[in-house]
């Protein structure tokens, strides 16, 4: 066998508003378990993605087992042994295991599915490899962790020697993770070569030979797991870049305004997402929650908010019991919300930038007028467009302006200016920045702080480190479904949180 | 120019866009639909100079002499002028010559003519007029019904039987409460029809909120069965001498007169005869209520957010379940109000021939007015110029009134293929924008 | 017991229009596209099949056609959903008003009436001249044995073959099916194809042997049944087939119901059955999961 299994050299790939890989080289030895780490954004799914072919490089080279590669798509890429498992499976819930792995590719008799045969050759993937699946179960009645397995030997029926998997643990229960982990031995024992992507570094130290971590599209280094710690690895995700700390001043925070009590919610798969979560906020504070993306904070958000029914616990707003509210009711005791999909959640594209400053509050005077139907007043909702265009710096300052039209960073201010202007009690804020220009970054910022100062209670709830470090005053790191830390800011490293952040904190 | 600029250019282009495809897609239909008359449009006639032409063509005098009895007469059909012919000039001759004959004789229909017939027939004189928008009332009424639940994402089948539900109301409340003066009686069996249609739409409004049950499929089941139900209801309340399935006749104060009646008075010559009635008036007002309670109503506001990005509304608030439930009554009401029209300013009884086909008729003005209200009132006229205008294309020229479906078909299949086209380029265009922003 | 026989007789009879369009709709939902105009491709073929049944003086001939203009109005679904990725209901329902235009157009233009009746009988030759099969075919219309094989061997396609698999994957996750190589476009032309056939098929029953004629409008809302009884069969060629079987005995009962029962509810009843169905819990398990939403490759 050639030495190594893959090689990428030099890799770059631009997309429109970022440099997603910038000079990457990245090497994998054969029948090696290696683990890509980093955080949102980092630049590994991208990388992954050339690999398999579904990207093009901007420059650089691929080699695959000693051969010169040129991908034009995921067929050239299995063609060459590799597999991919990707973290959205692609699954059909009707059809059964054995269905599903040979698609495409079916063992047939005159036009008929062999199913005996597809049924014979995936029980003897499965046996070979320990995945122990049922070929002829249907996948719709089988758990995610099982789907998974399916996925991996689809992989292996279309002869792949080097898999990729893309942030594979990210859905299973514990004891899926260690079942997974003894199939990526066994698959190792076996020759193969095995590349995953992730973020929990306890699972990259008791599974992976070698680790690369990567930073905003650069590799930070490469290092046998044996010969590195959590700690090393977590400090070099994170990075020791000197941090923009805003100006400001301290904080003086007053009565609790939000408290959530041991509260349990469920997830779209119908798994826990929220564990006895328990936390508080008080006036004139923001609470930065720190985490990686898929550890709760959606879904807390969302039972916050009245979009999702809470199992058990406890939400009160100034002492008043909101829990399982409707929005509208939320919305009315104080709460105000900048979600974090701006375009599906925060704003109707195709109404313009005055019907949608007056979203969720449209039916209050002066917007309306009760004359058997509630007429809608329209002086009222253009003045306050125009005033808050004017005070939040949108552009184009065009209140009849589709709200479709805008700029990321522009809608981000629609959604910040209706929110603010409304005077609510608590702010939620999630992911507020993601995806916008600096300097629209920065003005969220400073109102975000602005509000704090007016003695209303902030919960920012982001994915984005430095943001959370620069304007929180109190830090709480979020880990599968649970507070998993608090930090003073001062107390706050960047080794620290990381730890936390990837499960290191317990 | 701005990235901003830009954008809002594009914006003002899409409007641009969403007039000119239904006008392409009508002159497409025509195209079309002229293709299908100069093809299939075939007419045999025997003129002078066909005669002419077949005695150089070297036909024999004696054959033609034969012929002459089938001179000047017209043949829509083939096989009719082919049996003719036979019999004419006998099995020998029609063996030898009858390609030759036909040749000569065939006659294809200018589709322009046509065109030019229905058009004629439509809008030249206040005769014409008046018919396009007398069969233009009903239709913006079943076409708005469309239109409004499409505004909250929803399609709305079910004109049909919402239609044929309230028009029954209509009737009912007309022949039952006779007693009653025309002030009174004819705002209750609006209101009447406006109620069943409302409570019509309703029930798959309520289906789909609740129970997630697509109303495409439950208004379609519940327009068969109000189908099958008002004429249960025809039969019952049927004259006993009557052998037409129809019900008692409406009071006269229930009945609305022909616009002739008001027109005439005031020196403007209009014929007694044409059926434009006062109706039109309640259309025009449902024009105006469903626009106004679109743009300017909190209502309207909530159900084209849902229409627009249901999670969103839902996000800020809004009851997308509640909203669902009133686009759909709301829908079905107007649709309910067709009999109007129908019942109380042209038959005056309740009789399901008299609505067929409108609901359906419905969504195609809907979706050609794009689903706007005005673009509804045009598509209706559309319609009724059509509809009207091809009656007359039976009567002048050889083309069966049914291409006029034809049309309205390829019209719509057309605006629904440019509508997506229009999406799709105006999504690579802002694509384009943004990156090179 | 006559009655009885004459009933159930009567009931595989009248579904088989009902049982086709139903199977017919199966397949193109199956792969993803609704279509709800099968009420058009039946009327299509029935217009067809008498016309050319009559003009060539073969039954065969003319069943032949209609799965013919069935088909092609198949290709024009397919082409206004899967190609340009338009509004699958709003084509359906343009398909349903053209072909009822279509059909009264050529009637008026090549018959001269908008009822023709139909001259030639589907007749299975030679076997129909053997004395003992005359008895049997002369009760019983071949087409109950041509519609009782298309839904046995529709069930085998569309579970047991690689072509059935891989339609019925294509209308479940379009993407997964497009990661493993299917082509997603072809599948679903392919269902919708299938569909205007079967649709077509059905129409020429209703003219050829049903009725006996073409007449406006013949159809009279069994394409929608047909919807409704794939729907109750939960898309499957065999439960549609029984639903259909269900919708026919309906019919049939009706010369024997007592008169107290008027004959438009008994009509009612496959389309409040189908509303109940859907609105039960059992009615929303079912459909493929990509139904009605056009694939576009990201």
């Amino acid at each position: 066998m050639v030495a190594y299994a893959v090689e990428m050299h030099n890799i770059s790939k631009q997309f429109p508003l970022v440099l997603a890989n910038d000079d990457v080289t990245f090497t994998v030895q054969s029948g090696e378990i290696h683990a890509l780490v980093g955080e949102n954004g980092a630049g590994k799914s991208t990388l992954m993605n050339i690999l398999y072919g579904l990207l093009r490089p901007e420059s650089g080279t691929i080699t695959v087992n000693g051969k010169a590669a040129r991908f034009a798509g995921p067929g050239d890429a299995i063609a060459s042994g590799i597999g991919m498992v990707h973290q959205h499976f692609m699954l059909i819930p009707p059809l059964t295991v054995a269905e599903n792995v040979v698609l495409g590719h079916e063992p047939s008799k005159r036009g008929f599915v062999d199913r005996a045969r597809a049924n014979q050759t995936v029980k003897a993937l499965s046996d070979q490899y320990g995945l122990k699946v049922d070929p002829t179960a249907k996948v719709e009645t089988l758990s995610v962790g099982i789907e998974q397995r399916i996925e991996i030997i689809k992989v292996l029926y279309r002869g792949a020697e080097i898999l990729i998997l893309d942030e594979p643990t990210a859905v299973l229960t514990p004891q899926e993770v260690d079942e997974l982990f003894e199939i990526l031995r066994s698959l190792k024992d076996q020759g193969k070569t095995i590349i995953f992507i992730t973020h929990k570094l306890q699972e990259v130290m008791a599974v992976a030979d070698t680790v690369t971590v990567m930073r905003r599209g650069k590799v930070v280094g490469t290092v046998p797991t044996a010969e590195t710690t959590r700690q090393e690895i977590a400090t070099m995700m994170v990075g020791r870049q000197v941090l923009f700390r805003v100006e400001r001043t301290q904080a003086e925070p007053g009565e609790v305004v939000l408290m959530v009590k041991d509260l349990n919610a469920l997830d779209n798969k119908n798994l826990p997402a929220l564990r006895d979560i328990s936390f508080s906020v008080r006036e004139g504070e923001i609470l930065g929650i720190a985490g990686v993306e898929g550890n709760g904070q959606t879904e807390l958000v969302e039972v916050l908010t009245g979009l999702r029914k809470a199992q058990s616990g406890q939400v009160e707003l100034n002492g008043q019991v909101i829990t399982n509210y409707s929005p509208r009711l939320v919305r009315e005791s104080g709460t105000g919300h900048i979600p974090e999909d701006r375009q599906r959640r925060g704003l109707v594209l195709d109404f313009n930038v005055a019907q949608n400053m007056v979203l969720g509050i449209h039916y209050r005077k002066p917007f309306v007028r009760h004359l058997g139907l509630d007429v809608i007043n329209f002086g009222p909702i253009r003045e306050k467009a125009q005033r808050l265009l004017q005070e939040f710096d949108i552009r184009p300052p065009d209140h009849e302006n589709l709200a479709g039209n805008l700029s990321g960073g522009n809608q981000q201010k629609v959604i910040v200016a209706r929110e603010f202007d409304q005077n609510p009690k608590l702010l939620i804020a999630a992911q507020p920045t993601r995806g916008i220009d600096v300097g629209s970054i920065e003005f969220i910022h400073q109102r975000l702080l602005q509000a704090r100062d007016n003695g209303k209670a902030v919960l920012l709830i982001s994915a984005d480190l430095e943001e959370i470090l620069s304007i929180s005053d109190n830090i709480a790191v979020m880990y599968e479904g649970q507070i998993v830390g608090t930090l003073e800011p001062a107390e706050a490293t960047e080794e620290r949180l990381g730890l936390m952040m990837t499960g290191g904190g317990k | 120019m701005t990235v901003e600029l830009k954008l809002s250019r594009i914006f003002q282009f899409k409007t641009l866009l969403g007039i000119i495809s239904p006008i392409v897609a009508v002159i497409t239909a025509f195209v079309v639909g002229a293709l299908v008359i100069l093809v299939f449009i075939k007419s045999f006639e025997l003129t002078e100079s066909a005669f002419v032409r077949l005695a150089e063509k070297g036909v024999p005098a004696a054959v033609l002499d034969n012929l002459q009895v089938l001179k000047g007469k017209e043949y829509p059909n083939k096989s009719t002028f082919e049996k003719d012919l036979r019999a004419a000039i006998g099995d020998q001759n029609y063996a030898q010559y009858n390609r030759t004959i036909k040749k000569e004789a065939l006659t294809r229909e200018n589709p322009l003519t046509v065109y030019d017939a229905i058009f004629t027939a439509a809008l030249k004189d206040r005769d014409g007029w008046g018919n396009v928008i007398y069969r233009a009332t009903p239709l913006i009424l079943t076409g708005l019904a469309v239109a409004l639940a499409f505004q909250c994402g929803l399609f709305n089948i079910g004109g049909e039987g919402q239609m044929v539900m309230g028009g029954f109301a209509i009737t009912w409340i007309g022949f039952t409460f006779v007693k009653l003066p025309a002030f009174l009686l004819i705002p209750m069996c609006i209101l009447g029809g406006a109620i069943v249609g409302g409570i019509w739409g309703g029930i798959p409004g309520y289906l789909k909120a609740r129970r997630g049950v697509h109303e495409v499929v439950t208004t379609i089941m519940l327009n068969w069965i109000a189908v099958a139900f008002t004429q249960y209801l025809t039969m019952a309340y049927k004259p006993k001498e009557s052998w037409i399935p129809h019900t008692y006749e409406i009071a006269k104060s229930a009945q609305l007169s022909r616009l002739a009646h008001y027109l005439n008075p005031l020196g403007i010559d209009f014929p007694k005869s044409n059926l434009l009635n006062t109706a039109v008036l309640l259309s025009i007002f449902a024009v105006i209520f469903a626009a106004y309670l679109l743009r300017r109503t909190k209502l309207g506001y909530e159900i084209r957010s849902v229409g627009f990005n249901p999670t969103a509304a839902e996000c800020a608030g809004i009851n997308v379940a509640k909203n669902t439930v009133l686009a759909m009554a709301i829908s079905g009401a107007m649709a309910g109000l067709a009999g109007v029209n129908q019942v109380m300013g042209y038959k005056h009884r309740f009789r399901y021939g008299v609505f067929e086909g409108m609901g359906f008729d419905g969504i195609g003005v809907a979706f050609i007015g794009r689903n706007s209200p005005l673009g509804v009132v045009l598509a209706a006229l559309l319609f009724g110029i059509l509809d009207h205008g091809g009656l007359a294309i039976d009567v002048s020229t050889k083309v069966p009134r049914e291409i006029i479906l034809v049309l309205k078909a390829v019209i719509l299949i057309f605006v629904v293929i440019s509508g997506e086209i229009t999406k799709r380029v105006i999504k690579r265009i802002q694509k384009r924008q943004e990156a090179r922003a | 017991m006559e009655s009885i026989l004459a009933i159930m007789a009567s009931s595989i009879r009248f579904s088989i229009p009902y049982t086709l369009a139903g199977l017919g709709g199966t397949y193109s939902e199956r792969s993803g596209v609704v279509n709800i105009g099968l009420e058009g491709m039946m009327l299509i073929g029935a217009f067809t099949a008498v016309a050319v049944a009559n003009a060539t003086g073969s039954a065969w001939l003319g069943l032949l056609a209609a799965i013919i203009a069935g088909m092609l109005l198949g290709v024009i679904h397919g082409v206004v959903c899967v190609t340009f990725k338009a509004d699958q209901i709003v084509s359906g329902l343009a398909i349903i008003i053209f072909a009822a235009g279509i059909t009264v157009f050529f009637a008026w233009l090549l018959f001269n009436q908008t009822q023709i009746k139909s001259e030639a009988y589907l007749r299975v030759p030679l076997l129909h001249d053997i004395p003992a099969f005359k008895v049997l075919f002369s009760e019983i219309p071949p087409m109950i044995f041509l519609t009782a094989a298309i839904v046995i061997v529709s069930h085998f396609v569309i579970f047991k073959t690689v072509f059935g698999l891989r339609l019925r994957a294509v209308g479940e996750h379009p993407q997964a099916a497009d990661t493993l190589g299917i082509s997603v476009d072809k599948m679903r032309y392919t269902g919708v194809i299938i569909s205007g056939a079967l649709a077509g098929m059905a129409g020429a029953y209703l003219s050829l042997e049903h009725a006996h004629y073409f007449v406006k409008g013949i159809s009279a809302g069994r394409g929608f049944i047909g919807l409704a009884s794939m729907i109750f069969g939960k898309w499957t060629p065999f439960g549609t087939a029984g639903a259909g079987l269900l919708f026919g005995f309906g019919e049939a009962l009706k010369p024997y119901l007592p008169k107290v029962v008027p004959s438009q509810f008994i009509d009612m009843i496959p389309y409040v059955l189908t509303i109940f169905v859907l609105a039960s819990a059992v009615g929303r398990a079912a459909p493929p999961a990509a139904i009605g939403i056009p694939y576009i490759k990201e």
